[in-house]
């Protein structure tokens, strides 16, 4: 920025980074909590008082601070169950994520610097899959897979390498030709050597961007499958779970609904913000 | 035309690939009939029901008559109903379309405007605020969205019916639930587009001649924004279809999305089957139209 003083800049950097801060910052918390759950919590996930049921949050009228944002019609703390929920959101997000990248980013390395039939039929594979409505796709899978974590977990990981596979391709084959790689071949390095040392190092930075927003995405078809009663099972406190019972009682009891859909918005909140920093950073460089 | 018959042939392939996939789907746990028939069922009633469905024949000959099936336009029967599935889909496609278009015609009419003025003016109050809006249609999940709007215009205005399809009133809250999501690609696209045309020349030329902004806006951005924009119309109704499962349950919408979500509840797998290949083909076929339809705007691509 031409003719800004130092202080200014400084805000200026601060501003710049801002998002990533909140973003980085909302994600600790809400690992914490779910990590910490069982000792922050003030009820445990299934306690039920049927005497306490069906109460609104503090703030209205018949609430009370015992249980800050209600109770379900089981009696079962509205907090307790956001907080243990966020077990499940995070768990699929992260190691949906990470199985997503892990597998595509495999695939995408051997397809994009070897080509040929595997190649062919990879890329063939991943534009079938990705030109269909995910939700739908998504949605019949955990009907016929039945409903677990690891279930929900291995579905989001495979069916979502398809979009690591598609960018680790592409990048792959743009710097397949570059002089410095022609180098390291020259110098005799073996292909693995090459693929590790010097073409996914290259990949760092668009990677974690589309980690992030994968992981929002996740979290979010988590949350829908569970609305549908398809993600993990309905004794499981989770956000979606906890939406699909919600929806029942949308209209006289809508806390039940409004609290686990904010966490879902939270969540994405915080890895979105996250995704569009290192966007930025990566345009940067 | 080389393009186009190339283009089309790819998606040839690709309802090929659906057509197999979805066949597959639904044997990927190894039994189906596991899946189809409640737990209490006894041996005989499982080997009655196999035999019934064709389902003791080898996978190739399932496969075979499946095919032919579908060639012929046979899509199976409705466990539940035993009515041809291929009319349960058809009598429930009007409402999905209504509603998707709905939607669409809902980010258009706000993410062209807004695009638009937040491209003319970068930086402005106004296009923070739309950059805003775009942001929180990534971070607002539809179904949550759905039912905020329920309490808000339905229970708590009272404005607007909270559920069911009974004319045009019943359309704005499903529609907008739905489109919220797509809201920020269109939107963002619109803004890049008019970031992009504004140093054009012809711009240049254009405001030379004296043209205020909004006529600026309508007669030379607008038409331009035609190419973008209809690059991602397909993308984004293969999305809205999909969301279309959620908001039409959430809304009581009698379209697609709501029976293939009551065909999963009633473990109706031919159903489930039937519901998945065509909204498959369908999204493999809108893809299609709208590349072609952008190739034919913009011939440019075809030699890429």
């Amino acid at each position: 920025m031409p003719g800004s003083t130092p202080a200014s800049s400084t805000a200026r950097k601060l501003w710049r980074h801002l998002g990533g801060l909140v973003g980085a910052g909302l994600l600790l918390g809400l690992a914490l909590l779910a990590l910490l759950a069982p000792w922050l919590a003030p009820y445990g996930p299934t306690e039920g008082d049927l005497l306490r049921a069906k109460q609104p949050p503090f703030w209205l009228e018949g609430g009370s601070l015992a249980h800050p944002l209600g109770t379900d019609p089981l009696g079962q703390d509205i907090l307790s169950r956001l907080i243990y929920g966020a077990r499940v959101s995070l768990a699929v997000g992260f190691f949906g994520v990470l199985l997503a990248a892990g597998l595509g980013s495999f695939l995408g390395l051997l397809a994009g610097y070897y080509g040929g039939r595997l190649d062919a039929f990879l890329t063939a594979a991943s534009n079938l899959v990705l030109s269909l409505p995910y939700l739908v796709l998504v949605i019949v899978l955990a009907t016929v897979m039945g409903r677990s974590l690891f279930n929900v977990v291995l579905l989001f990981g495979v069916t979502g390498s398809t979009v690591f596979y598609r960018l680790v391709r592409g990048e792959t084959l743009r710097i397949r030709e570059m002089p410095y790689l022609e180098a390291a071949r020259s110098l005799g390095g073996s292909d693995g050597h090459i693929l590790w040392r010097h073409v996914l190092p290259n990949l760092a930075g668009p990677l974690l961007t589309l980690a992030s927003f994968e992981m929002s995405a996740m979290v979010f078809y988590e949350a829908g499958l569970g609305f549908l009663g398809l993600s993990v099972p309905p004794e499981v406190p989770s956000w979606g779970n906890m939406l699909a019972l919600g929806r029942q009682f949308l209209t006289v009891y809508p806390w039940m609904a409004v609290f686990p859909g904010l966490a879902i918005a939270l969540t994405a909140l915080a890895m979105n913000l996250l995704g569009e920093w290192l966007r930025r950073q990566v345009a940067r460089h | 035309m080389r393009y186009f018959v190339t283009r089309s042939l790819q998606s040839l392939l690709l309802l090929a690939g659906a057509l197999v996939l979805v066949f597959f789907l639904v044997r990927l746990t190894g039994d189906p009939v596991a899946l189809m028939l409640p737990k209490e069922a006894d041996a005989a009633q499982r080997e009655a029901f196999r035999q019934a469905m064709g389902l003791d024949q080898p996978l190739l000959v399932q496969f075979g008559r499946y095919f032919l099936g579908v060639l012929q336009g046979d899509l199976g029967r409705s466990l539940r109903s035993q009515q041809a599935n291929l009319e349960l889909i058809l009598e429930r496609l009007p409402a999905t379309l209504e509603l998707a278009l709905g939607a669409f015609a809902f980010i258009l009419l706000l993410a062209l405007p807004l695009g638009l003025m937040a491209g003319m003016y970068p930086g402005s109050l106004l296009d923070r605020l739309a950059l805003g809006l775009a942001f929180a249609g990534q971070v607002v999940p539809n179904f949550w969205l759905g039912m905020l709007l329920i309490l808000w215009f339905a229970v708590g205005l009272g404005w607007l019916p909270s559920f069911g399809r009974d004319g045009p009133a019943s359309l704005v809250l499903p529609a907008v639930a739905l489109g919220f999501g797509g809201l920020g690609q269109m939107l963002r696209l619109t803004r890049t587009a008019t970031l992009e045309a504004r140093s054009a020349d012809y711009l240049r030329t254009a405001r030379a001649k004296g043209l205020g902004p909004l006529s600026l806006a309508l007669r030379h951005l607008l038409p331009n924004l035609a190419i973008p924009l209809v690059s991602v119309a397909g993308l984004q109704l293969t999305y809205l279809l999909g969301g279309s499962v959620y908001i039409e349950t959430i809304f009581a919408w009698p379209g697609l999305g709501g029976l293939l979500n009551t065909a999963i509840q009633d473990a109706d797998f031919p159903l489930v089957q039937a519901i998945t290949l065509f909204i498959a083909c369908f999204a493999i076929g809108l893809q299609l139209i709208s590349d072609l339809l952008y190739a034919w705007l913009d011939p440019r691509i075809q030699h890429r």
